[in-house]
C-alpha cells in the first residue's frame, strides 16, 4: 500500500516539475517576444541569451523580506497565493501527454478541469479582501466578476465539443479527432474559446484585474516576495494549461498528421505509375516503418513534441495578443460577454445538435 | 464502487484497500465546519467555512467513489453559489455589522434541528451503495438500518443479494457493464424521471426570466 503511495508521489512530481520549468521559461519567452515585437532587447545578461532570467528573478524574489499589511489578515493574506497556485497545478493531472500517458485518465476529466479553476478563483478573492487595500479589493472584485463571466464561455465551448465527441474524458476527446481536428468544424467555437481563455486568464487586453493604469498591480498590490512568486507561477500555469487544453480539445492533443498516411499516400501514387524501382522502395518503406511507427519511443517522443508544439504556438498567440492589442475597459469587457459571446455560444447549443441530429452523427461512446 | 476511474491518488490507494476512517475525517471535518458557520462573528469567515463544509462534502463523495457527484458540489455549490456569496459580502461593509451579532446563542437550535434533521434522514438514506462500515454505522447501526452489508468481508456477493435501493426500478448499473455515473444519471433522468427534469427546467427558466425582468429599466412614455 505504501508502495503505491510513493509511486503516486513519483508521478506527481514527474509531471510538476517539467510543468513548472516550462512555466519558468514560458515567462523568459513571452519577455523575449514581446520585446522583439517592440524592438527592445529583453533580458540579455543571466545565462546565455538570457535563459536564466527566471531562475534569477525566483531566487530574487524568495530571498526578499516578507511584508504583510499591519490590518491585514494574516491567514487569509498567506492563504490567497497557496491555493490559486495549488488549484492552477491541479490541472495537470488529467491532461494526457500522449495515449493515456495522464496521471490519471479520468473518465470526467474536462468536468474536473472546469471544477478546479473555478476553484482557483477564490485564492484570487481572498487575497484582495484580506490585503485591507483599496486597490487589491477593487482588483479582486474585478478579477473575480471576470472570472465568473467568462467561465461561462469556456464551458458553453466546451459543451460544443462534447457534442460532437461525446466524452468527458480527454483521451476520447483527442481519440475522436482522429478523423478530423475539431478546429475546422467548429473555427468559430474555436475562436470563442481562445478569447474566453485570454479572459480567463487575466491576461492582455483583458488584464483589468491588474490595470496598473488605474489599480496599482491589480490584487497582489500587497504581495510580496514568496506568496508573489505563486501568484506569478500560478497566473503562468494557468495559462500553459488553458493552451494544452485547447490545443486537446480544438487541435487533435497529441495527434500529429500521421506520417504514415502521408507515406501510403505518396507510395500509392508512385506504385500505380510504376516507374519507380520498387524493390529499392519496398525496402525503404520497410525500414521507415521499422524506424518511425514500429518504434515505440520515437512514436512516443513525436506525440510528446506534437501537443508541446501546438501549445507552444498557442502561447505564442497568447503573447502576441497582449503586444498587439490595447487594454479595453471593463463595462465594455462584460458587455462583451454578456451580450456577444454568450448568445452566439447559445444560439450554436440550439444549432449543433440539429444538424447532429437531423444528420444522424449523434457521437456514440460507450465509455 | 468506480475503481476503474480514480480520482487521482486519494481513490486509487485509500479504496482500493478501503480505509473507511477517512470518511469518518471528512464527515466529522463537516460537522465541525457547519457548526462554525453560525459560530464565527465575520460573515466572510463564516461563508469560508461554508464552502469547506461543501469541500468536505464533495471530498467525502469523490472518495466513495461518486465523483461526478462531488465534481458537481465543487462546481456548483463552490464554484458558483458560495463565490457569489463571498462577492456580496465584500461588497458590504463589514466592521458595523460584526459588532452587531451574537451567535453562539443559537448552538442549542443548531444542534436540535441537526437530530431531528438526521433522524428523519438517516433511515432513508440508501447505504448500501455507500461504504458502510462507517461513523454513524458503528455507533447507531442496530435501530437505524435494516440491512447491514460489511464490505469488509471481502465477500462482496453479500452486496448484491441483498435488496439494493438505487433509484432505478431495474438493477443494471453496475452488474452489467461499467457505466459512468454521468450515463446512469443522465439514462435515469432523460426515461424514468424526464417529468422533473421538464419541470425543473421550467423553474430555472422562470427564474432566468424573472431576474431579466426585474432588472429591465421600464421606459418612461
Amino acid at each position: 500500500m505504501y508502495y503505491s503511495i510513493i509511486i503516486s508521489l513519483i508521478e506527481v512530481v514527474l509531471v510538476l516539475v517539467p510543468a513548472l520549468l516550462g512555466i519558468a521559461y514560458v515567462t523568459i519567452a513571452e519577455r523575449k517576444t514581446m520585446a522583439s515585437m517592440q524592438r527592445r532587447l529583453g533580458p540579455n545578461f543571466v545565462g546565455y541569451y538570457g535563459l536564466l532570467q527566471a531562475f534569477a528573478d525566483a531566487l530574487k524574489l524568495l530571498l526578499k523580506e516578507y511584508v504583510a499589511p499591519t490590518q491585514a489578515n494574516i491567514i487569509l493574506f498567506f492563504l490567497g497565493p497557496v491555493i490559486t497556485l495549488i488549484f492552477s497545478l491541479l490541472g495537470y493531472a488529467v491532461i494526457p501527454y500522449g495515449p493515456s500517458l495522464a496521471i490519471n485518465d479520468f473518465s470526467l476529466g474536462i468536468y474536473y478541469i472546469l471544477a478546479v479553476s473555478s476553484l482557483a478563483t477564490y485564492g484570487i478573492l481572498l487575497a484582495g479582501w484580506s490585503a485591507n487595500s483599496k486597490y487589491a479589493f477593487l482588483g479582486s472584485l474585478r478579477s473575480t466578476a471576470q472570472l465568473i463571466s467568462y467561465e461561462l464561455v469556456l464551458s458553453s465551448a466546451i459543451l460544443l465539443v462534447i457534442m460532437l465527441t461525446g466524452s468527458l474524458n480527454l483521451s476520447v476527446n483527442i481519440e475522436s479527432q482522429r478523423a478530423i481536428w475539431n478546429i475546422f468544424p467548429l473555427l468559430p467555437v474555436f475562436i470563442i474559446f481562445f478569447i474566453g481563455s485570454v479572459a480567463e486568464t487575466n491576461r492582455a487586453p483583458f488584464d483589468l484585474a491588474e490595470a496598473e493604469s488605474e489599480l496599482v498591480s491589480g490584487f497582489m498590490t500587497e504581495h510580496a516576495a514568496v506568496v508573489f512568486v505563486f501568484f506569478f507561477l500560478a497566473e503562468y500555469g494557468s495559462i500553459v494549461l488553458m493552451c494544452i487544453l485547447t490545443s486537446i480539445l480544438f487541435l487533435g492533443g497529441y495527434l500529429s498528421i500521421n506520417s504514415l498516411d502521408v507515406f501510403n499516400f505518396f507510395y500509392s501514387i508512385l506504385f500505380n505509375i510504376g516507374f519507380i524501382d520498387l524493390n529499392f522502395f519496398n525496402i525503404f518503406y520497410y525500414f521507415y516503418k521499422e524506424i518511425f511507427v514500429n518504434n515505440s519511443i520515437i512514436e512516443g517522443l513525436i506525440y510528446g513534441l506534437t501537443i508541446g508544439l501546438k501549445s507552444s504556438i498557442l502561447i505564442f498567440l497568447f503573447i502576441w495578443v497582449r503586444a498587439s492589442f490595447p487594454r479595453i475597459r471593463f463595462d465594455q469587457l462584460m458587455a462583451f460577454c454578456w451580450t456577444v459571446l454568450l448568445p452566439l455560444l447559445f444560439a450554436l447549443i440550439v444549432l449543433l445538435p440539429c444538424i447532429l441530429y437531423s444528420y444522424n452523427i449523434l457521437p456514440v461512446n460507450v465509455l | 464502487m468506480n475503481n476503474n476511474y480514480p480520482l487521482f491518488w486519494i481513490n486509487e490507494i485509500l479504496t482500493n484497500g478501503f480505509v473507511e476512517y477517512i470518511l469518518d475525517i471528512f464527515s466529522i471535518m463537516a460537522f465541525l465546519t457547519g457548526i462554525y458557520v453560525i459560530l464565527t462573528k465575520n460573515p466572510i469567515v463564516s461563508v469560508l467555512f461554508l464552502i469547506l463544509l461543501f469541500g468536505g462534502i464533495s471530498s467525502y463523495l469523490n472518495i466513495i467513489g461518486l465523483n461526478f457527484i462531488g465534481l458537481s458540489y465543487i462546481i456548483v455549490y463552490i464554484g458558483a453559489v458560495s463565490i457569489l456569496f463571498l462577492f456580496i459580502l465584500m461588497l458590504i461593509n463589514i466592521r458595523t455589522s460584526e459588532l452587531q451579532s451574537n451567535t453562539s446563542n443559537s448552538i442549542p437550535l443548531t444542534i436540535f434541528i441537526g437530530i431531528i434533521f438526521s433522524n428523519f434522514l438517516f433511515p432513508m438514506l440508501p447505504y448500501d451503495i455507500v461504504m458502510l462500515s462507517n461513523f454513524y454505522n458503528n455507533y447507531f447501526s442496530e435501530d437505524f438500518y435494516t440491512i447491514d452489508v460489511n464490505i469488509n468481508d471481502n465477500n462482496l456477493n453479500n452486496l448484491y443479494n441483498n435488496v439494493l435501493y438505487f433509484m432505478t426500478s431495474v438493477i443494471w448499473d453496475g452488474s452489467v457493464i461499467d457505466f459512468n455515473h454521468i450515463t446512469a444519471i443522465g439514462n435515469i433522468m432523460y426515461t424514468i424521471y424526464n417529468i422533473w427534469l421538464i419541470i425543473a427546467s421550467f423553474i430555472l427558466l422562470l427564474a432566468m426570466v424573472g431576474s431579466i425582468v426585474i432588472t429591465i429599466k421600464q421606459r418612461k412614455i
